[in-house]
């Protein structure tokens, strides 16, 4: 489980577990307060991930000496 | 054990009862001083003002700001032994607030405040409450659904102990020349659990300090509308020096000489903020930072304050 420990600045800090991580505040419901428990669901942004992957082959075959 | 020795016993006692009744010995009661390996004798003694008569370690009060990184656990020592424990640091801080208080001779926790719910100040005290003999319990009546609370009840439970809320007028002890009173939560019913922080204002003789929690602006407001005492000489800055807290009418009230900010080193928060060092700098306080000094340890016999750092600050690289 996901539970909201606490605000701080742009940062809600989250418990799971007895470990405690930092998640950008605006990805939380503007609602949520303390207490409160997050369902997380994480999924592959695949086009993002392949655009960023021709972006830095582009920008790095030119560095490379041939 | 043979008869002569136990008639030798019994006379010895029986002399000693005597001059005590005649008032010619007098047993004095010293505090344990730190243990050699205490990391104590480390400290920055230049810091220290003069006061060479209490070095005897009896008699005194010791707070102990110690560093346990963004979070807050402070450590009292009061002369006659007992100690107060202010929070115990976040969930990885276990070692770091339990052999500190090991090295500084600690065995029993006579009172164990956990000023409000968050991690970074309850953290590590379910193990507090494991490792040590423990008093009473105090905080504020609120809770939070995290684990970590959770932890804190059951450990509490589990040793049979039950939680005194913590409520402004309060007295947790008034002894001599010793008062620790509550000066909040004054209310119920608030928004955030920082607002119900238990704020002690602890005082020997003419010497105190204020110690905040994570109170915000709301418990500050309160606070001074309640019209209680709370002058200063030592201000634990409320919220690691966030910008939530030390208000201008708070800090002018408490009018501290010194301004402890007990801070993790580069924490994703900004703290401690710069508004709030521009308002402590603005009116002649002192700052003190974990972050740059790591534990901080003040002593005082109720008159003379003085002050020990565990690091020293370098000019120009980390100074405040």
């Amino acid at each position: 489980m996901f539970i909201i420990d606490r605000f701080e600045k742009d940062w809600v800090i989250l418990e799971y577990g007895r470990k405690t991580f930092h998640l950008p505040r605006q990805l939380v419901p503007p609602e949520a307060g303390e207490g409160d428990v997050l369902k997380i669901t994480v999924s592959l942004d695949a086009d993002a991930a392949a655009k960023l992957k021709e972006d830095v082959r582009m920008l790095a075959s030119r560095l490379f000496e041939k | 054990m043979s008869t002569v020795m136990a008639s030798l016993k019994r006379i010895a006692v029986l002399i000693l009862a005597l001059l005590l009744l005649a008032g010619c010995i007098v047993i004095e009661y010293e505090t344990p001083p730190p243990r050699a390996d205490g990391g104590i004798e480390q400290f920055d003694s230049r810091s220290r003002e003069s006061n060479p008569g209490l070095e005897n370690g009896s008699a005194e009060l010791k707070v102990h700001f110690l560093d346990v990184g963004q979070g807050d656990s402070i450590l009292i020592q009061f002369p006659d032994g007992r100690n107060m424990l202010v929070d115990a640091g976040g969930n990885d801080d276990a070692a770091t607030v339990v052999n500190y208080l090991k090295k500084t001779g600690v065995e029993r926790v006579d009172y164990l405040v956990g000023t409000h719910p968050h991690e970074d100040h309850i953290g590590s005290m379910d193990t507090v409450i494991n490792e040590f003999q423990i008093g009473e319990v105090i905080m504020p009546e609120v809770t939070s659904t995290t684990r970590t609370f959770r932890d804190v009840l059951e450990a509490i439970d589990r040793k049979g102990l039950r939680i005194r809320p913590a409520r402004a007028g309060m007295i947790i002890l008034e002894e001599g020349q010793l008062v620790a009173r509550v000066l909040s939560p004054g209310g119920e019913g608030y928004d955030k659990l920082n607002d119900y922080s238990a704020v002690i204002r602890l005082t020997c003789g003419k010497v105190s300090f204020l110690l905040t929690g994570d109170a915000e602006a709301l418990a500050e407001r309160e606070i001074l509308a309640s019209g209680a005492a709370i002058k200063a000489d030592v201000l634990k800055v409320g919220h690691h020096g966030s910008n939530t807290s030390t208000t201008a009418a708070f800090l002018k009230a408490v009018g501290p000489k010194y301004a402890v900010i007990s801070v993790g080193v580069g924490n994703d928060y900004g703290h401690p903020h710069r508004a709030v060092l521009d308002r402590l700098k603005k009116q002649g306080v002192e700052i003190l930072r974990t972050d740059k000094q790591g534990t901080v340890l003040f002593t005082t016999d109720g008159n003379v304050l003085s002050y020990t750092t565990e690091k020293q600050l370098t000019p120009g690289k980390n100074g405040t």
